[in-house]
């Protein structure tokens, strides 16, 4: 259930106004699409790798099947379902994908829809803007142009770092783009506890993911893993080795805190996107 | 009055993987149904202790085994861990989980040789350095060289520079802005030898004296691998220095309205422009960077690392933000520039401030000192820009 949050009533229709912003931005020709990623916690982790798959599952807030990813940004997405975000952030597991040949999103957001509906955004939310109104085109062409429009460059987008001038240069009456600078606000390096999702794009698909289609790029998991090759260990490690998957892992501390984890994986990731040409 | 929990049992724990650290799950009475997990004082670091306990929702716990002694854990008291090994369940500080695994531990440095090296790092006076040589001959042997010098440089040995830093800078490593910086530390293979590089920021903070990394030199010799350590830069720059006497505003006493959390930079009978000297004069060699605030303005801002002395008393190098937004003087206030007071707000809370002096200097080296000091300022250090 909502909490709170505005959405829009059935059939009133919906002026995408960040989609008409960011439209002139320029980007590279041909597009150059970020890798996504899926961020989830070790067992379901495992469960996927052990059925090589990623399950769309039901999501509440649109109340369809979806598998949610983030573009480039190893954010995890707020409490939906049955996946927990307390284990989430304690036991991280990462999944890099490759969007290329995922066929087109369900959607794409500029920020966690699951945050938003539960009310995360509140403080900065107009609350006069539906959550459908802050919409991106559902490709990642238009998630690029939105990056070059908003971050005025990849590397900028992966540190959630708006441009300077942005709000500046929009004129009053342009609401939802302001509404969204003032969200995208939340992740600001500049604030005491700043939340990445609300700057990161979401990327939803309607089907699940098949890990034998070479969509995986690269698997991030506590180095404990790689030790003790017997019993569950063994299958863990066997299947990622029929899969062909690459891996690189972080070393798990129980005296770490979910920051902490947080950030190694952001480091991981950010090497494999500098790695592979994309930042 | 506060409800947070000072002193836990061990209650139970939830299971990475069937060996190894498990995650320990705290409550007030063994069958407690709410579950607190503890915070260290340092995240990560094998000697930390417990600073806090926060509450927690288990996925899926495991009980305490019955006949298992009670295990007490508290705030300011040793980190209390969870070990799990052949079926059996292992709790208590690294020095006593290792003490209890002396007849195993042969058998973890075959099997599990990497949270063997984990559980000795907490242990204090046990050498590390063969358990280290005997993790990568094991990983090399079975995961490749390749795969082993990835382990060996960016996590046993990243891990040893980011312990370094973060019991350098304490508390102040986990804001945002530092967590930032740390995620840019670099340690990188050139050629033959390990090149340890760090954002500006943590140059500046950790101040370099000779032994900063003499841990991190010597792990690396285990390996015959010599390290390049960072030098700071030279800086010079003219010697300056700005005072205020604070006001109730500044002192986070205002009688109504919130507090604004930091100090106004303004004039203050100096001979400058107050409304750019900061930005452009004084902290001009600093990195600025471009940022939102809350409510959708921009504004530029800098951590300024500042050797702080507090009523006499020397607190050490604290990363301190310098915010800039021009904004603000449009919006009819008499400031641009405001000192955020962060790390300084709980000295700023406990006690009030009004009527002090506030001091800064920038050192011809580039480098600044921040005071607070009772009474007016004198014998600068640097030329006077007083007005007459």
């Amino acid at each position: 259930m909502s909490a709170g949050a505005p959405r829009r009533p059935r059939g009133q229709p919906i002026k995408r106004e960040l989609e008409e912003l960011a439209a002139g931005s320029p980007i590279n020709q041909p597009p150059e699409p970020l890798d996504l990623v899926h961020v989830t916690s070790v067992g379901w982790g495992k469960r996927i790798i052990s059925t090589a798959r990623i399950e769309a599952r039901r999501c509440r807030v649109f109340d369809h099947d979806l598998v949610y990813a983030f573009l480039a940004r190893p954010a995890y997405r707020f409490r939906d379902g049955d996946l927990k975000s307390d284990q989430i952030s304690r036991f991280p597991f990462v999944l890099v994908l490759s969007p290329e040949n995922l066929g087109p999103p369900f959607h794409v957001y500029p920020f966690d829809t699951g945050a938003f509906d539960a009310g995360l955004y509140k403080a900065a939310a107009d609350p006069t803007i539906y959550l459908e109104e802050y919409e991106l085109p559902p490709t990642l062409v238009g998630a690029l142009q939105h990056i070059a429009w908003a971050f005025g460059s990849k590397a900028g987008y992966f540190e959630g770092t708006v441009k300077a001038d942005l709000a500046e240069s929009l004129p009053a009456w342009r609401t939802i783009g302001r509404g969204w600078i003032d969200i995208a606000g939340l992740a600001s390096v500049g604030r005491d506890r700043p939340d990445a999702r609300a700057a990161a794009i979401e990327v939803a698909y309607g089907r699940s993911i098949d890990l034998k289609q070479h969509h995986v790029r690269l698997v991030i998991f506590p180095l404990q893993f790689i030790e003790d090759d017997r019993g569950n260990n063994a299958e863990f490690l066997a299947q990622l080795t029929t899969l062909g998957l690459a891996y690189k892992t972080y070393n798990w501390r129980p005296n770490e805190t979910p920051d902490s984890f947080m950030d190694e994986v952001a480091r991981i990731v950010r090497e494999h996107l500098e790695e592979s040409g994309q930042l | 009055m506060s409800d947070a929990p000072e002193e836990l049992t061990l209650i139970g724990y939830e299971k990475l993987a069937e060996h190894g650290f498990a995650l320990p799950c705290f409550g007030r009475t063994v069958g407690a149904n709410t579950a607190y997990v503890a915070r260290a004082t340092q995240p990560g670091d094998p000697l930390a202790a417990i600073a806090a306990f926060d509450v927690y929702e288990p996925d899926d716990m495991q009980q305490m085994p019955p006949g298992k002694p009670n295990v007490r854990a508290w705030i300011g008291g040793p980190w209390i861990d969870v070990f799990l090994w052949n079926g059996e369940v292992i709790a208590g500080s690294k020095p006593e989980i290792w003490q209890s695994l002396v007849s195993m531990r042969t058998a973890i440095a075959v099997i599990a040789p990497l949270t063997l090296l984990n559980l000795a790092e907490g242990v204090p006076g046990e050498a590390v350095g063969p358990l280290a040589r005997a993790a990568l001959a094991w990983l090399e042997e079975r995961r490749g060289v390749s795969d082993a010098r990835a382990w060996l440089i960016g996590t046993y040995l990243r891990d040893i520079v980011m312990r370094i830093i973060r019991r350098r800078l304490g508390d102040t490593a986990n804001t945002e802005r530092i967590r930032q910086a740390l995620r840019q530390v670099k340690l990188e293979m050139k050629d033959t030898r390990l090149a340890l590089r760090l954002p500006f920021l943590l140059m500046e903070l950790l101040g370099f004296e000779a032994d900063t990394f003499s841990n991190l030199s010597k792990a690396a010799q285990e390996f015959g691998m010599p390290i390049d350590l960072p030098t700071r830069r030279p800086v010079t720059t003219t010697p300056a220095y700005w005072t205020k006497k604070l006001s109730a505003s500044d002192a986070q006493r205002k009688r109504t309205g919130n507090q604004r959390g930091s100090i106004t930079l303004v004039q203050a009978r100096h001979k400058i422009d107050a409304q750019t000297y900061f930005r452009r004069d004084f902290f001009g060699c600093a990195e600025w960077v471009h940022e939102t605030t809350r409510t959708g303005e921009a504004r530029e801002s800098a951590v300024i690392p500042f050797r702080v002395t507090f009523l006499s008393e020397d607190l050490g190098s604290l990363p301190i933000t310098i915010s800039y937004a021009p904004n603000r003087e449009a919006n009819q206030t008499n400031y641009t520039s405001l000192l955020h007071l962060g790390p300084l707000s709980r000295r700023f809370a406990e006690r009030d401030m009004t009527g002090k002096w506030l001091r800064f200097d920038r050192q011809a080296d580039g480098t600044y000192t921040l005071s607070i000091q009772d009474s007016e300022p004198r014998g600068p250090t640097a030329p006077s820009r007083l007005q007459e």
